[in-house]
């Protein structure tokens, strides 16, 4: 029901679809390698972690499929943004780390970014590393340590599920305007061009980030009404009587 | 509160659908990575391009199926974990000790 509405919803976007990731031609040879390594090194962590954890409770597999395939609809969907005029999407991870915790979430937003890259051709193979670490990681790690933060705050579900999914688009956008001023700072330095580009970001994610912690908060919410049992441990362990 | 974020997306949707469609012109509504990041790129002089091309609509036609194809796993999975498995018992120590594992 909610994916034939989803699917539904993107008959209502306008035609120009575009993603927002970084695509091939922008980051030098040096940079996209730097990112590649980070990007693997992490991986290679974080399938060990969910290869242990999907042995340990086989039915995870089938969150894992649903955050995946989640993560996928929710970052091709690009969505207007009045104030700057432009088209963006959110990044969904957030959602993805309340169900899967950090190692699922992150294997779950690489598999996304390389069929959006290969089938799609949003984003690149030799920026996929940097992609990755910015969405993938960055934005996986940051939701977590929100859970992780505000875990023993007797704060509701919805507003942890909220703020995790405000910081993790801020700070995956936050990533790759570093990424952009690290590669592109020729001569000029990096941080000032990195103010820049984030000035030129903050029209379209600002509201786009709040509408990312609105949309974390109604599925994590929905997910907790019904089954509980499918947060991780990180979310319930404080959580017990506070959205009864 | 589900009634409530399928409302707020459904008028998001048909909202930023009318805007799109009374203020629709070339420049507006570009992508963000065109509008911004390739923007920055070409003023550095890098030449951002694709992997591949997908040419008039068979842009529109790969993401609509793309997307089709994960909304409707979206919905396979919802179903099969959510609303075939319903646990009304919120946040109970049986819920609590079974996530434990995880």
């Amino acid at each position: 029901m909610l994916g034939l509405f989803l699917g539904g919803l993107y008959l209502f976007v306008p035609r120009e679809l575009y993603a927002m990731h970084i695509s091939e031609g922008i980051l030098s040879l040096n940079w996209a390698l730097l990112w590649w390594a980070i990007a693997i090194l992490t991986l290679g962590l974080a399938l060990r972690r969910l290869n242990f954890y999907l042995k340990e409770d086989p039915q995870r597999k089938a969150v894992f499929a649903f955050v995946t395939a989640f993560v996928f609809l929710v970052s091709v969907i690009p969505i207007p943004v009045p104030f700057a005029g432009t088209c963006s999407h959110p990044v969904g991870v957030a959602a993805g780390v309340f169900l899967l915790g950090l190692s699922g979430s992150i294997v779950a937003g690489f598999i996304v970014l390389l069929l959006q890259a290969l089938l799609l051709a949003h984003g690149g193979l030799s920026s996929l590393g940097a992609n990755t670490v910015a969405m993938a990681v960055v934005g996986s790690l940051s939701a977590y340590l929100v859970i992780l933060i505000f875990s023993r705050a007797f704060i509701p579900l919805y507003m942890k599920a909220f703020l995790s999914g405000v910081i993790a688009d801020w700070a995956t956008y936050g990533v790759t305007a570093l990424q952009l001023a690290l590669a592109l700072s020729e001569g000029e330095p990096w941080g000032s061009l990195w103010v820049k580009i984030l000035l030129a970001f903050t029209p379209t994610q600002v509201p786009l980030g709040l509408l990312e912690g609105v949309i974390t908060a109604g599925v994590v919410t929905a997910i907790a009404k019904r089954r509980s049992n499918l947060l991780i441990t990180e979310v319930l362990k404080f959580q017990e009587g506070v959205t009864k | 509160m589900k009634k409530w974020c399928l409302l707020l997306l459904l008028i998001l949707s048909l909202g930023s659908s009318a805007i799109a469609k009374t203020e629709h012109s070339e420049e507006k509504w570009r992508g963000f990575d065109e509008a911004v990041i390739e923007r920055i790129a070409e003023e550095k002089g890098k030449k951002p391009y694709g992997l591949f091309s997908l040419e008039g609509d068979l842009e529109l036609f790969a993401f609509a199926l793309l997307s089709g194809i994960a909304g409707l796993l979206v919905g396979y999975y919802w179903r099969k974990l959510i609303s075939e498995n319903r646990d009304a018992s919120c946040f109970t120590e049986r819920t609590l000790s079974s996530s434990k594992g995880s």
